[in-house]
């Protein structure tokens, strides 16, 4: 696996299209129940721009919202797909069926 | 104003324009919980320039050139400081070969990090313009204590005043250190060109070993010797904590050096 998980969750909530930081944290907060701190946040952010996975739109007002580039399309799917392989194996090892 | 606002203020200024407002907006909804969580995420920032906001894969590469220096430059002050202050014997008078070897390497991993003049006479009289303006203190506080060594003042000089003169010569020391940071940052695209990645590669690992070794040779023979060495120890330690930071500019070039 290549990116953390406070990254992965970003890139996650990015796939339902392009939104703005606070946005993010509140759908982070309604897939998992609890929001990242505002420092993770920002560097998830930050890191990912940096990675060329999300980009800035051109926003009304101080804030710009973000999307999901090509690439970071592909790094989410085979992110979730390596996840996905590891969540089945252990299910599988603790003789629980995959929902 | 909101601790967690002043802590915002601390982000660099490259992070904070762009995230700044989005942030704001983010700690308004955060309770105190949220102020440590900031101050973690600001020190991690400026350990690692290399993720901040650009807007050229070039300016990546001069923040991580300027990165290198300035933990070249705490590397350096710190053996300095220890060499001549509480140096084991078996070390003493800087003159043990490893060590001889260690300065070289940083030597060489410097002249690989630093941004490259571009050869106009713009550039290079805009160099001098910042290398004159920022080293007239540390050169003027060494050129007085040298004088006062080299005339024999020092020795004949009333004992309070050798303490002064001592931290004269360690201020100039690490002013000279921080303003050879200052001047590498604040070369712009017009006066200088940052190392290719390859090149930064190099230097960052040259930087990282010349780091490295003096903290183990610092720490290893101050625990080991006879005497209570604190200075040295703590400096060989201070020396194994700064490597990281070379890791992970390494690693961050090797992680983004696919976007230029």
């Amino acid at each position: 696996m290549q990116i953390n998980d406070s990254q992965t969750l970003v890139l996650c909530v990015l796939a339902d299209g392009p939104m703005h930081g606070y946005a993010i944290n509140n759908a982070i907060e309604e897939l998992t129940g609890q929001r990242l701190g505002p420092g993770s946040l920002y560097g998830a952010l930050s890191r990912l721009e940096a990675k060329e996975l999300i980009e800035s739109l051109d926003g009304t007002g101080r804030q710009r919202p973000v999307q999901l580039t090509p690439r970071g399309r592909e790094t989410l799917e085979r992110e979730l797909r390596s996840m996905a392989r590891v969540a089945a194996a252990g299910l599988r090892k603790l003789g629980v069926s995959p929902a | 104003m909101n601790p967690a606002l002043r802590l915002i203020r601390l982000y660099p200024a490259a992070f904070r324009q762009r995230w700044g407002a989005d942030l704001e907006l983010e700690v308004q909804h955060a309770g105190r919980a949220a102020w440590a969580n900031l101050a973690v995420s600001v020190a991690g920032m400026w350990l690692r320039p290399a993720i901040w906001p650009v807007d050229s894969p070039v300016q990546r590469r001069q923040r991580m050139a300027t990165m290198a220096v300035v933990l070249a430059a705490a590397c350096w002050f710190l053996t300095h400081a220890a060499m001549e202050l509480d140096a084991p014997r078996s070390l003493a008078g800087a003159h043990t070969w490893p060590m001889n070897a260690c300065a070289i390497v940083m030597m060489l991993g410097l002249v690989l990090v630093v941004p490259r003049p571009r050869p106009t006479l713009d550039a290079a009289l805009t160099l001098l313009h910042r290398a004159a303006c920022g080293f007239a203190v540390p050169a003027i506080l060494t050129a007085v204590v040298t004088a006062a060594v080299q005339t024999g003042a020092y020795t004949a000089a009333p004992a309070l005043l050798r303490p002064i003169l001592l931290i004269c010569w360690w201020t100039a020391l690490a002013l000279g250190a921080i303003q050879s940071c200052r001047i590498v940052a604040s070369l712009g695209a017009a006066t200088a060109v940052p190392p290719s990645p390859a090149r930064l590669r190099l230097g960052l690992w040259c930087l990282a070993a010349a780091g490295t070794l003096p903290g183990l040779i610092l720490l290893g023979t101050s625990v080991s010797s006879e005497q209570p060495h604190l200075l040295s120890a703590a400096s060989g330690a201070s020396l194994l904590v700064l490597s990281p930071a070379f890791v992970g500019t390494l690693r961050d070039l090797r992680r983004l050096s696919s976007g230029g």
